[in-house]
């Protein structure tokens, strides 16, 4: 037998009584009565976690009751009658996290279900229909990278990447800015959810460049030459011997009315850069001077690179040709032996979708394709109206998934075996992002989402803070965040990329195309010179 | 040597005085509230905010300094802390000069310390970290007649709270440390060893413990590293003064020991001693608050400060009594002249060396550091507010928020904006962040009921004008560019938008673009005047004198026969002195100084080089 004290809310002990079967919780407060009145409704709790599916390992799911009261009761039970019990003056529920996990552990597979009960300022109680959610058999990788700003216009305030452990509430900074230059950062990636291949970008300051970890090495790739730009939205090869990157002149712009932001590419290719030899390749179909290619996504036989494409597009701040961009989803064959290519597929047109796909994310076994839907575009965090689109690359078919809002959705990532993915969505407030996690059963169907657990349930209301770039990855990332510091500070683990001769000889020809007297050298200027 | 209660009575008195006189000075001709505008500091009473600033050394000093910095929002409150911290480094010096109590040594850190903090940059968890340093040793003196290990131990227990809680001024801790050691106790091997640990440990706090830079792991909360101290090195004096005279009292008092006959030199330097320090001092501290005070950043902010309360006339005044004009003043001034229904009459009667880029306090795109500019951001986004533009307001409060952090004012702005913008959940997430920040919480409770219960608008002097001027329908932004197109389109959509056209008709004017003037007058006709302001008559007449197929009519109906006549009489003096340009200039200035024609003659020319 277990015995525990807990303080909840600061206002009530509660003393909980564990024993092989049964958790039964008590505090001092007095408990509601057995012929409470029955609304016939179910409580409104915040976060939203009723009819929700739980992965088995998941932090417990601290919520606030907004309801009406003075005493709450929250009973949290199985079909087995074991129960955790928590009465309560405060509507902020804080669960005991060790039975918060016996009941997890006990209920792989199972229903789980939440009764409330409130008494209300007369002292009459309530009691609410039952929420009833589930226990998935399988959990969900235990780590979820990313990246926290302020909401980000033109400056990078105090910004970091961060690891939380999903089963728990810990967080930790992996790389904060103000180590640094007060840099930007971003496009934190991993190979197969794996921590050992990680890749980062840090910008705008000293050791700017792209830090990529390797298993034990770890270096600093300039990826900028005399034709590309610095490289972004990174995918790797599940051999690890190559990186897909776009390289992408992005231009941000603001609205008047609505939502403020915007963002489109101006111009962007697609390179691979061969962590070996540290040389930049391309091929005519992923630089072609007519489409803007971008966000690369490999299959998981690395055979295929997935990317994102949409004709080459010119800028008007004036008018509203930037609602005209739509990115179809296309692929390209690759052989890694011989590094050759094949000729462009198209997976997705815009035809089909009546909208522009963005961020392309296959599942593990590579049956499913997940990407986020905009009416234009790629930045589809701006957007109102973005959302996760699940692609079931056997029969081609694609369809909204159910987790949608009407704020943006974004980003979608795979756990490594494929059963859960997260994303970012601006639903709460429309203004910061934050993240979500489904599941996705085999007919592919998602479940309810569920906000990213917190210790104190009111966390988010008073968060300034935007999530982006969610990642999850099954082990905590080893490298100290000094360590990943002294590196890109550090010339001595720089390594420059040098441009494969047939790419240089593929811009130059383009180059040599344009109109005389242009004298752009880099490949974003060639484009936009067009 | 020691003091006796005569000179330890005189000394307290001095310091006390000397914290009276800071106090007048700080509130009277610094204004603490523009330190608080200058950075805005954040403090919020919640766990998270606590936490951060656990996270890094020195982090404890700016705590504290954020929760007195937020009451500098009353300049005599604020006054009354700086005394008051002044009085304390007063204090806790004293006991460092004991030795010498009738040299008013204790004082001078105090002078210095006022130089920084006349710097409107100035971090006054500098001034903490100070003052725990001095404190630090003062405990460690006291505790220094224990053995030796004993005093090793207590400096690091010390010297780790200290470097936690105050960064580097743990070095200045450790420095004083050394001295006494080698001087007083002749330890030198124990000097030798905090200084081992004074270099070692921000290293190693920055290599296991805390992420932070190495620069910030040594000179975190010291105040090396702040832009726009006059003169530029009063830090270090500050930094130095304590070891150097420290040291220097320490070999007097030893070289008076070891003297058989001490009598005449201790004569010589009781007598001489404190009138050369005290002569020293005020030459210090008038000089130094002389030199120190930078009259732009004051006039710059005091104008932002006023606009922000919409105290225009004070405004206005601030900023025709100041001889320093930057686009700050000018963008206040230009809101002041609005709101005071002056803009089409007095404009002029300011220097507007910025033209238009003046109103809407727009850098020069070729300048882009200067967008980065800490008070560029909540200054643009009261502006944009006040005009109605609404997201452009909201793009510049986030950017104001991502470079100065939560600060209150932009979070009002903020939850306002989301409220007329009917983002009702966002401008709930604005007022929780309120409500844990104490002196916002009322504002915030205030308009969470008002906003719950809908009536956010009802009788809101400041909120519904807003609303009215508010663009309806979606266009690009274009105000990192050119900022007066988007008042173009506002103007287009908002015919009823007197900000919006007051201000396109000034920054045509200012612009020199008379044809544009002329076509928006003339389509919108002006009824918000008795008769067509002074500055209008006179760009229109200049109008139809440069264009002479511009309409005749608007001169018939809205200029009236006085501005012909000085129109005329501006011409006449153009003519009469053709031949003499300086000669020209001087008298079209005695009259003309603030007229339209004047401008555009030679203001604008000048400015555009084309004279």
């Amino acid at each position: 037998m277990n015995l525990k004290v807990l303080m909840q809310g600061g206002r009530s002990a509660i003393l909980s009584v564990s024993s092989a079967g049964l958790l039964f919780t008590y505090c001092g407060l007095p408990l509601p009565p057995n012929d409470a009145t029955a609304t016939g409704t179910a409580p409104i709790i915040d976060p939203d976690y009723s009819g929700v599916v739980l992965p088995g390992n998941i932090a417990p799911l601290n919520f606030s009751i907004r309801e009406r009261g003075r005493r709450f009761f929250t009973d949290i039970r199985d079909s087995g009658g074991t129960h955790i019990r928590i009465a309560s003056a405060s509507p902020h529920l804080r669960i005991p996290p060790g039975q918060w996990r016996m009941l997890l552990d006990r209920n792989r597979g199972k229903p789980l279900y939440i009764d409330i009960t409130v008494q209300d300022d007369h002292g009459a109680w309530k009691r609410y229909a039952t929420i009833r959610d589930s226990v998935a058999q399988e959990g969900i990788d235990r780590y979820c990278v990313y990246r926290l700003t302020p909401p980000l216009y033109t400056v990078a305030g105090d910004m970091g990447i961060y690891e939380r452990d999903l089963s728990t509430f810990r967080e930790r900074p992996i790389w904060l800015n103000r180590m640094s230059d007060k840099n930007c950062m971003n496009c934190h990636t991993f190979k197969n959810n794996d921590p050992d291949y990680m890749i980062a970008h840090m910008r705008d300051g000293q050791g700017s460049g792209t830090f990529i970890k390797q298993k034990g090495i770890v270096y600093k790739v300039n990826t900028a030459t005399d034709l590309t730009k610095p490289a972004g939205f990174p995918a790797w090869h599940p051999d690890g011997a190559v990186i897909a990157f776009s390289i992408n002149k992005v231009r941000q712009f603001f609205h008047e009315t609505g939502s403020t932001r915007e963002g489109i590419d101006l111009v962007s290719d697609i390179i691979l850069y061969n962590t070996a030899t540290g040389v930049i390749s391309s091929s005519p179909a992923l630089s072609s001077p007519d489409y803007m290619e971008t966000q690369p996504e490999w299959s998981p036989d690395g055979q295929y690179l997935y990317f994102c494409r949409a004709p080459q597009f010119y800028f008007d701040s004036t008018a509203d040709s930037h609602e005209r961009i739509f990115y179809d989803l296309v692929r390209i064959r690759y052989t890694a032996e011989t590094s050759s290519w094949g000729g462009i597929e198209p997976v997705l047109t815009h035809e089909q979708t009546q909208g522009s796909v963005a961020f392309p994310r296959i599942s593990p076994d590579g049956r499913f394709l997940l990407f986020s839907l905009a009416r234009y575009g790629t930045f589809t965090i701006f957007r109102p109206g973005g959302d996760i689109c699940l692609l079931d690359l056997r029969s081609g078919v694609f369809r909204r998934l159910d987790v949608n809002s009407d704020e943006p959705e974004s980003y979608p990532v795979w756990s490594s075996e494929g059963r859960w993915f997260v994303f970012s969505s601006k639903r709460i407030n429309g203004i910061t992002a934050r993240i979500y996690l489904s599941r996705l059963d085999t007919a592919g169907n998602a479940s309810k989402p569920i906000l990213l657990p917190q210790k104190d349930p009111r966390y988010y209301d008073s968060f300034l803070m935007t999530y982006n770039v969610p990642a999850i990855i099954t082990r905590p990332m080893t490298i100290a965040p000094q360590r990943m510091v002294r590196v890109m500070l550090d010339n001595k683990h720089r390594r420059n990329a040098v441009i494969d001769p047939a790419l240089r000889a593929l811009k130059t020809n383009q180059h040599a195309r344009l109109p005389s007297g242009t004298t752009a050298t880099d490949l974003s200027a060639i484009k936009t010179s067009h | 040597m020691y003091p006796s209660r005569r000179s330890t009575r005189f000394s307290l008195i001095a310091a006390l005085l000397l914290c009276c006189g800071a106090f007048f000075y700080f509130f009277l001709r610094i204004n603490p509230s523009l330190h608080y505008l200058m950075q805005e500091p954040t403090f919020r009473v919640d766990g998270r905010f606590l936490l951060q600033h656990l996270s890094y050394p020195g982090g404890i000093a700016d705590y504290a300094a954020a929760f007195l910095m937020q009451f500098f929002q009353y300049p005599v409150i604020g006054a009354l802390l700086i005394a008051l911290v002044f009085c304390a480094v007063a204090l806790v010096s004293r006991r460092m000069f004991r030795p010498v109590p009738w040299y008013q040594l204790h004082l001078f850190p105090v002078a210095f310390c006022a130089v920084l903090q006349s710097n409107y940059y100035h971090p006054l968890s500098a001034t903490i970290g100070l003052l725990s340093a001095l404190l630090a040793f003062n405990i460690y003196q006291a505790l220094c007649n224990t053995r030796k290990a004993v005093r090793a131990g207590i400096f690091l227990i010390i010297g780790l709270v200290l470097y936690f809680c105050a960064g580097g001024n743990f070095l200045l801790f450790a420095l004083l440390c050394m001295v006494s050691e080698t001087l007083c106790s002749r330890q030198n091997v124990l000097a030798l060893f905090y200084g081992i640990v004074a270099a070692a440990l921000p290293w190693c706090a920055q290599r296991f413990f805390f992420l932070v830079s190495m620069h910030d792991a040594y000179l975190y909360a010291l105040s090396l590293g702040v832009a726009g101290y006059v003169p530029f090195f009063t830090p270090y004096v500050l930094y130095g003064f304590f070891p150097v005279v420290y040291c220097s009292i320490l070999l007097i008092h030893h070289s008076i020991k070891a003297e058989k006959s001490c009598g005449k030199f201790r004569a010589r330097l009781a007598v001489a001693g404190p009138a050369v320090t005290a002569a020293a001092l005020i030459i210090v501290l008038v000089l130094g608050l002389i030199v120190s005070f930078n009259r732009t950043n004051n006039a710059t902010l005091l104008a932002c400060r006023l606009s922000r309360l919409g105290k225009w006339e004070k405004l206005l005044s601030v900023v025709r009594n100041t001889s320093t004009y930057n686009l700050y003043t000018a963008c206040a001034a230009g809101q002041a002249f609005y709101y005071t229904r002056t803009l089409p009459v007095d404009l002029f009667t300011i220097p507007q060396f910025y033209g238009a880029n003046g109103l809407f306090l727009f850098f020069d795109p070729q300048a882009r550091e200067k967008t980065y500019d800490p008070l560029m951001a909540p200054c643009r986004c009261d502006l944009y507010f006040r005009l109605g533009l609404v997201n452009n307001a909201e793009q510049w409060g986030y950017e104001a928020i991502g470079v100065r952090g939560e600060s209150g004012w932009t979070l009002r702005c903020l939850a306002q904006i989301h409220a007329l913008k009917g983002e009702l959940v966002a401008a709930r997430t604005c007022l929780s962040v309120l409500e844990s920040m104490p002196l916002e919480r009322a504002w915030a409770e205030d308009f969470r009921t008002r906003l719950d219960s809908g009536s956010f608008l009802k009788n809101d002097a400041t909120l519904l004008p807003v609303r009215a001027a508010m663009p309806t329908r979606d266009f690009i932004a274009q105000n990192l560019e050119l900022p007066m197109l988007d008042v173009e389109r506002l103007l287009e959509q908002n015919p009823d938008n007197d900000m919006a056209y007051e201000y396109l008709m000034a920054s045509y004017m200012l612009s020199g673009n008379l044809r544009k003037m002329a076509t928006l007058f003339t389509s919108r006709g002006f009824s918000a005047y008795t008769e067509t302001p002074r500055l209008y008559q006179e760009a229109l007449l200049l109008h139809k004198a440069i264009y002479p197929d511009a309409d005749t009519l608007v001169l018939k109906n809205h200029v009236n026969p006085a501005t012909v006549s000085d129109f005329c009489d501006f011409n006449a003096i153009m003519e009469n002195y053709r031949t003499d340009p300086g000669m020209k200039v001087q008298k079209l200035a005695e009259r003309f100084w603030n007229s339209y024609w004047y401008y555009y003659l030679f203001s604008l020319q000048e400015r555009q080089g084309k004279r």
